[in-house]
């Protein structure tokens, strides 16, 4: 399968991106603790710095965990290895990722009612990249089957 | 796969090396090695014409059905 220049050219985007967005969770681990001082400090509810600074460093650690998957899919594609078994994974993993991220943040619903959007959307977006990851197993199916037809 | 491909029994009957069919059905030594060693998922009809034509044989001689055990098991 070819890939044409406005292909590659997004291709290199998304890459950039993710590597942007690979600094970014890199330099939060070390922002955390002075972002939730601060919250705390403009937040007129009971303070919860300890328990934002466990949710945040957890979230943080699975994003890394995402986003290192998402920079190797985007590694195999611009090598033309589309429909592989090792973006399903990568596709799991990263749906599982945003579920637990959902489930962490929920945690947090406990002290503000505002993380229940927060973590429905990750769930949401969790449940969509799941979907994504049957139909790309079914189209890798497909590629395999078509790839043996003689 | 209850469906074998008997190409290597044809090909030897006929006498004739994998590369010289690969060459006269104009399909790849690999992908005749695909066929032949039953790694194969599918034929497709244009194939098949091209190795019965090639081979002077009928479909038969080349594809059998041997059902496996968990077939077998059920009837």
């Amino acid at each position: 399968m070819s890939i044409t220049w406005t292909e590659t050219h997004s291709l290199k985007l998304s890459c950039l991106l993710v590597r942007i967005i690979m600094v970014l969770a890199l330099v939060a681990l070390f922002f955390i603790p002075l972002c939730t001082e601060w919250y705390d400090a403009v937040s007129e509810q009971e303070p919860i710095r300890l328990q934002l600074n466990i949710c945040f460093y957890l979230c943080d650690a699975v994003a890394m965990v995402a986003i290192w998957q998402l920079d190797r899919m985007l590694f195999r594609i611009r090598r033309s290895q589309i429909f592989v078994p090792e973006n399903v994974t990568t596709l799991r993993i990263l749906s599982w990722a945003c579920i637990a991220i959902g489930v962490i943040l929920g945690v947090l619903t406990i002290w503000r009612t505002i993380m229940l959007l927060v973590m429905l959307v990750c769930l949401f977006l969790g449940v969509l990249l799941r979907v994504l990851k049957n139909v790309f197993a079914m189209a890798v199916a497909l590629q395999e089957e078509s790839d043996y037809t003689i | 796969m209850p469906i074998i491909v008997n190409l290597d029994v044809m090909m030897a009957k006929r006498k004739i090396s994998a590369g010289e069919l690969a060459e006269r059905i104009e399909i790849t030594p690999a992908n005749l090695s695909i066929l032949k060693n039953n790694k194969a998922k599918a034929i497709r009809f244009s194939t098949l014409e091209a190795l019965c034509k090639a081979l002077d044989c009928q479909p038969g001689d080349i594809l059998a059905y041997e059902p496996d055990g968990e077939e077998q098991r059920n009837e």
